[in-house]
């Protein structure tokens, strides 16, 4: 009998109600001890691997893996009202170090000068082009080339069915083996591509690929070049940044190396187009169209007994523009924890298949009891513990004790992050910046732990009450980026 | 309201787990700033080791015999190793090889790296196969035979690559058993193949087609065709004598040959149930055929799968190429996407006529209903 979280007066005693609390307590704790356990497991996973999958530059000795036989790639870029980032994402996209690849632009009809930015900043056309309805998308009313870049077409569809059917708008058009799926709102590291297609001439069997994403908010770009890197000033950003090396650097890392990675992030990963073809292209209908598709992927090689890896390669970085108000971040957080939920609910027949190995017996039931059905239970023992102390039961001293557990399993993850990013990349060179990194793992407990759990619970409770999906605008800050050139 | 008793085992658990949480992260973040200063002064030393090191490395190349050394610290030895290897990728011609090697020699790389083939550290023994292979050290041969089938693909693609540099007669036929190995991409295979020498690139290979499997010999035939094309077709001819039926091995052929005497094979694939081979057997067209190919070409255009239209009207353009005789084509184009391709095609040649502009608007043509896989 658990009686120190919570003191038994004479009137409850222990019985039913006394039952209830103890079970209540007993849920929460195993329920941590399972979380805890997941993460420090992959966290060991990504330190043994982090090394092997960051050994670039042994490579370089080796003999070199010529330009012509790399597969095209077709780099997908949707765009629905970015006028602003619009011309640095592509003029970024340009430079890229890659042998053979076009750039598609797929102008999602938005409201705002996107289409007409970019005719008058890369000299665009109209233009017949052949292309098939391969998987299913929303008319495509017009393509156009770019008079100076040969390799630049830009897609004009109806708007409707979000980033999936711009992407499977893209996905038709495109010519090349390989395509790579990116938000308008992200920039590339030039060599990024050829470090994630490697993995495919590595792995022949390699469906799909992605690499880490990261926060581009604090550095500086240049004309669509990342010329520095540091630390966002906005608290909230600064605390994305511990997200992001936390969901890249351990969560994919380890998951990658048990062959049963479920996310790529659509903001960076690298697909081939026949297979995503095969499958029916993305989900028009899903708010997390990126991790629907990989899921389906992994489905439909298990259930065809194909044999097939989907990687993630750590060292591609791809940047990428966070939230630097609580609103928009609200609606994104809303929006991954109802395609979370959407995904798994409508791929649950993979939980514990048969014949479905790490993929349904480990990572489903991973995503599902420590992702989607976290910010349940945060919520759940945050009432819990507030119902005890309404009524007098709580004892004080021991709730802060567990407290003090959280946030010390909180902030040993992040500083194993940490770690694994200092091993890797050591992408932010100061001591203060991880000193800050660190003081921001012990302060995010407190305050935004929460306001996520609770934004996830609105997400998790749109969803039950199947609510209308809608991506909503996301408010940009473009303070990272300058030009030479102003735009027109 | 009293404390926990702190008897409790489940409040001693948590308590000691909270303790260790708190002190792992602070051992974590002294562990990461240890790990940038021990970094950073590797990073101050390479500087130096490379101002004290490269001047030598590149009189090397030029002179027989080089200035006094400076003695060599041991602690520096990998970022030595790693200078010269690394002066080794930049360098061309044999001569400036030489002499890099006989730098190595001086310095006595050999007895100084042949402890580090088996270091527990693998960039230390990666380092060391790489450098002995270079130094050409036969005492290493053994182990470095060994990791050929090392699981770790850049330990066992470096540790080929050493084999080959120290026994390319021993190491070639070695590499061609293994040329599916996972993790080893065919452009390095074919550079790995291209530094022996040329008799016994010949005759290996051209053994390997007369043994290798069925499933080996695609591969094979994308090594052959990239470095010896003029040897390929003889070898092609006796491979496809001993797997007539094989369609990965047809398609390699077909997507690479230039040679007349494929063209029949290339003609009877083009009505090849398999939609690959329909496909490189079309473009094949583009680089081989003729006149005569034009009405295949027509139908293919006309009635393909969309990929093989693409490839089909690619090809047809490149054997009209002449205005008229391809604006001439347009009217026998049944369907719409057959005229969008050929419209596409004379738009970039700027043989577009105005009246058949229309084909310009895509959203004629209605989107597929979504076929979405849910098991």
């Amino acid at each position: 009998m658990v009686e120190w979280y919570w003191v038994a007066p004479a009137a409850i005693g222990f019985g039913w109600q006394g039952q209830l609390i103890n079970g209540l307590f007993w849920f929460f704790l195993i329920y941590q001890i399972i979380v805890g356990t997941s993460y420090i497991s992959l966290n060991i996973i990504a330190l043994y691997v982090v090394r092997r999958s960051t050994r670039g530059g042994k490579d370089l000795h080796l003999p070199r893996v010529y330009e012509s036989s790399l597969p095209g790639v077709s780099i997908l870029l949707t765009a629905y009202n970015e006028e602003q980032l619009i011309a640095t994402s592509v003029r970024s996209l340009l430079q890229l170090d890659y042998p053979l690849f076009e750039l598609i632009v797929i102008h999602d009809g938005g409201s705002d000068d996107t289409l007409g930015v970019m005719q008058r900043e890369f000299n665009m056309y109209p233009c017949p082009y052949a292309f098939e309805y391969a998987v299913s998308c929303k008319p495509i009313k017009q393509i156009y080339r770019s008079h100076n870049h040969p390799n630049l077409i830009m897609v004009d569809k109806v708007n409707g069915g979000g980033k999936a059917d711009a992407n499977n708008a893209g996905i038709n058009v495109a010519r090349m083996p390989l395509y790579c799926g990116m938000d308008a709102d992200s920039i590339l590291d030039r060599d990024s591509l050829l470090r994630v297609v490697r993995t495919f001439l590595e792995k022949p069997n390699t469906i799909a690929a992605g690499g880490s994403v990261r926060i581009v908010n604090g550095c500086q770009v240049h004309d669509g070049r990342l010329i520095k890197t540091g630390l966002p000033h906005s608290w909230l950003s600064r605390i994305q940044v511990l997200e992001y090396l936390r969901a890249f650097l351990f969560g994919r890392l380890g998951w990658s190396r048990l062959q049963a990675l479920l996310i790529i992030s659509g903001a960076f990963g690298v697909f081939k187009r026949d297979n995503v073809i095969e499958v029916g292209g993305y989900l028009s209908t899903s708010l997390g169209e990126d991790m629907e598709l990989v899921v389906r992927l992994h489905r439909y090689a298990l259930d065809k007994k194909r044999p097939y890896t989907i990687n993630f390669v750590p060292d591609p970085v791809c940047w990428t523009d966070a939230p630097e108000d609580r609103p928009t971040l609200r609606k994104q957080r809303i929006r991954w924890q109802r395609g979370l939920l959407e995904t798994l609910y409508a791929h649950r027949k993979l939980c514990f298949q048969k014949g479905s190995g790490k993929v349904g017996w480990l990572a489903f039931p991973f995503m599902v009891i420590v992702e989607a059905m976290s910010p349940i239970i945060e919520v759940l023992g945050m009432i819990f513990t507030i119902l005890l102390a309404y009524f007098g039961y709580l004892n004080v001293g021991a709730s802060l004790l567990f407290l003090a557990a959280v946030v010390g399993l909180g902030l040993l993850l992040s500083s194993l992050a940490l770690v694994l990013e200092e091993r890797s990349f050591h992408v932010y060179p100061s001591y203060r910046d991880t000193a800050t990194l660190f003081l921001w793992a012990v302060l995010e407990n407190f305050g935004y732990r929460q306001m996520n759990s609770w934004w996830r619970l609105q997400g998790t409770w749109q969803w039950l009450r199947k609510s209308e999906s809608k991506w909503g605008v996301m408010v940009r800050n473009t303070s990272w980026m300058t030009e030479s050139t102003p735009s027109k | 309201m009293e404390f926990a008793t702190g008897s409790d085992a489940t409040l001693s658990s948590v308590l000691y787990f909270t303790l260790s949480f708190f002190f792992a992260s602070a051992v974590s973040l002294l562990f990461c700033f240890f790990m940038r200063i021990k970094r950073q002064r590797k990073e101050i030393r390479s500087a130096q080791v490379e101002q004290q090191w490269r001047e030598f490395c590149f009189q090397a190349l030029m002179v027989q015999e080089p200035e006094k050394l400076p003695p060599m610290d041991q602690r520096d030895l990998y970022d030595l190793v790693e200078m010269w290897l690394q002066t080794f990728d930049r360098i061309r011609g044999a001569d400036a090889a030489k002499g890099l090697i006989r730098l190595g020699q001086w310095l006595d790389f050999e007895n100084r790296l042949l402890p580090w083939l088996k270091s527990n550290t693998i960039d230390e023994k990666l380092l060391a196969i790489m450098a002995l292979g270079l130094l050409k050290e036969r005492r290493a041969l053994d182990v470095i035979r060994e990791r050929i089938d090392d699981p770790y693909p850049l330990i066992s693609l470096a540790a080929m690559k050493a084999f080959m540099e120290i026994e390319p007669e021993q190491g070639l036929p070695e590499l061609l058993k293994r040329i599916d190995t996972p993790g080893w991409p065919i452009g390095r295979v074919r550079q790995l193949i291209s530094a022996a020498p040329r008799t016994l690139q010949t005759h290996y290979v051209t053994l390997a087609a007369e043994t290798l499997s069925e499933e080996q010999l695609p591969k094979l035939f994308e090594l052959i065709y990239a470095l010896a094309p003029s040897e390929a077709s003889d070898a092609a001819k006796l491979a496809l004598r001993r797997h007539p039926d094989s369609a990965p091995l047809l398609l390699v052929i077909i997507k690479h040959t230039t040679d007349p005497q494929f063209l029949p094979l290339v003609r009877a694939s083009c009505r090849n149930s398999h939609p690959p081979l329909r496909h490189e057997s079309l473009t094949a067209l583009g680089r081989m055929g003729d006149q005569d190919d034009m009405a295949q070409l027509i139908q293919a255009l006309n009635c393909d799968i969309w990929i093989n239209q693409q490839a089909a009207a690619n090809s047809l353009m490149t054997i009209v190429n002449e205005a008229s005789a391809a604006q001439a084509i347009m009217p026998v184009l049944t369907t719409e996407s057959a005229r969008l391709h050929w419209s596409e095609l004379l738009f970039q040649k700027g043989w577009l006529l105005p009246a058949i502009e229309s084909v310009w608007v895509c959203s004629e043509t209605s989107p597929r209903t979504q076929v979405a896989y849910h098991g």
